[in-house]
């Protein structure tokens, strides 16, 4: 998760948040950590790109990102089943 | 030495004096308009904007102007490697009007000034500022006419609409640079018989020409289309010649226009512009307001030229008014903050321009129809009207939407 985290601060180009002040299971939109609909796309790109997952339709969306602990788990489930 | 007295003497006959001296006119006081030039005369600027319409409206010289017939402008054509977007005025978010004109700048601002004459205003042409001494609000000016005699002109306030003269700023030391970086145009007016290979005359086209350097082309009524291009100093330091050699050289080199201009007859000897962004520390002071582009003139990309002039005169015109009435005038709130919202607006415009931000939008695969109408707004003007998410947060919107536009590429692309 640690990993995970780099990549999304360095995706979202975050200036006022480091990487390890994210908590695992703090949400990532709202009240948290305030992401807005374009952090939404940074992060399907960088799933895409990362890890060659895709994130296509709306209710997947809302549940993998809500944490880093959500999003890890997905990247998880998801490359197991690769090939 | 003789003494006039006037209410209010406005320096300058461009359309922002002849604007302000109109609408002070009509509201019952004497004022009188010293030019140093003898008009007509050539200047750039040959594209208005919507928005402009509603303060020559205001001024009066709506009528005088249709009769003249020069050419509609119904919208902006930007076109990149044979790719065109189309603005259309009429699709806007903002309601306010759909058209305006494109006007040889000559003929437009004789018309002006000849319009504010008829109702009353004096012209008087060839005439410089020497020197201005305020005593509260009250002034006295010192003009020389073309035969060297000197008048001391009273007035009650000034309105300082000289442009490029930036007769104020340079007597009292207001200059200051612009944060823009000093870029330079080269331009001719051409005798375009081809014009109707491409689907013109009724709006301004903007060709980008490579990153950083693109060209307006403008036609007017007559037959004759306004072509310059516009770029730093580094571009135009790769050519050496004439004028004439590297304007023709670089239209040979632009594939949109290479065909239609090719060996096309120019009006005169192309000629160049540059570092034209500058600005002043204060746009009013007791007795005085700066409007125009003795403010700050940004850029000619956006056509923002005019109708910043306009809409700023008409804005410091009636504030002027009721300052002559004795009423309160919050200048820093009503004037200098209101066009720096405007302003603001078009440098962010302007920036994102030349960045390639606004590439990205206007070239993007898919449009939204609702963003481009806010756009639009924009583009036609309308820079006050706060609703408009595209005005109200110029500085960040366009960013996240281009970056939005890169990701669904990349989102949408194969794995």
């Amino acid at each position: 998760m640690t990993e995970l985290k780099e990549q999304i601060a360095a995706q979202l180009k975050m200036k006022n948040i480091k990487p390890e002040d994210i908590g695992d299971d703090e949400p990532l939109f709202g009240a948290g950590l305030g992401f807005d609909s374009l952090d939404v796309l940074e992060l399907i790109v960088l799933l895409k790109q990362k890890y060659k997952l895709r994130v296509t339709n709306a209710e997947d969306g809302q549940k993998v990102f809500r944490s880093v602990r959500t999003m890890a788990e997905y990247i998880t489930a998801n490359q197991v089943q690769q090939p | 030495m003789s003494i006039e007295k006037v209410d209010v003497l406005v320096i300058g006959a461009g359309p922002a004096g002849t604007v302000a001296a109109s609408i002070i006119n009509k509201a019952g006081y004497k004022v009188k308009i010293v030019e140093k030039q003898k008009f007509p005369r050539f200047v750039i600027g040959e594209s208005l904007l919507p928005r402009c319409m509603e303060a020559l409206t205001e001024a009066g010289f709506v009528d005088a102007l249709k009769e003249k017939g020069f050419q509609e402008k119904f919208g902006a054509k930007f076109v990149k490697n044979g790719k065109i977007c189309d603005y259309y005025f009429a699709d806007q978010f903002t309601e306010g009007w759909n058209w305006t004109w494109q006007v040889p700048r000559a003929e437009f601002d004789k018309t002006l000034a000849d319009t504010v004459e008829k109702m009353g205003v004096p012209v008087c042409y060839e005439t410089t500022v020497t020197g201005i001494t305020f005593n509260g609000t009250d002034s006295v000016t010192e003009v020389e006419d073309k035969h060297g005699n000197k008048t001391n002109i009273e007035a009650r306030f000034i309105v300082d609409g000289s442009g490029y003269g930036r007769v104020i700023p340079r007597l009292f030391n207001l200059d200051k640079p612009s944060n823009l970086p000093p870029r330079r145009a080269l331009f001719t007016h051409t005798v375009d018989l081809k014009r109707s290979m491409d689907d013109e005359p009724n709006r301004i086209t903007i060709i980008v020409h490579q990153p950083g350097v693109w060209v307006w082309v403008i036609p007017f009524s007559s037959g004759v289309t306004s072509v310059g291009f516009v770029g730093n100093d580094d571009f135009f330091d790769q050519y050496k010649g004439e004028n004439e050699k590297v304007l023709r050289e670089l239209i040979s080199a632009q594939p949109y226009l290479a065909e239609r201009l090719k060996d096309v007859e120019f009006v005169f000897e192309p000629r160049i512009l540059q570092s034209w962004s500058t600005t002043t520390d204060k746009f009013y002071g007791d007795g005085f307001v700066l409007t125009g582009n003795v403010t700050e003139f940004l850029d000619p990309i956006f056509s923002s030229g005019v109708t910043l002039a306009t809409v700023s005169s008409q804005t410091a015109a009636n504030l002027v008014i009721r300052k002559l009435r004795g009423e309160a005038v919050d200048w820093d709130e009503e004037y200098t903050k209101h066009m720096m919202q405007g302003v603001n607006t078009f440098r962010s415009y302007v920036m994102a321009w030349y960045e390639g931000t606004l590439d990205t939008i206007f070239f993007a695969e898919k449009q939204n129809y609702e963003i481009k109408k806010m756009i639009c707004s924009v583009l036609a003007g309308y820079v006050w009207d706060t609703n408009n998410p595209f005005v109200k947060e110029h500085d960040t919107t366009l960013k996240k939407l281009a970056r939005t536009i890169e990701l669904e590429v990349l989102a949408d692309e194969e794995m």
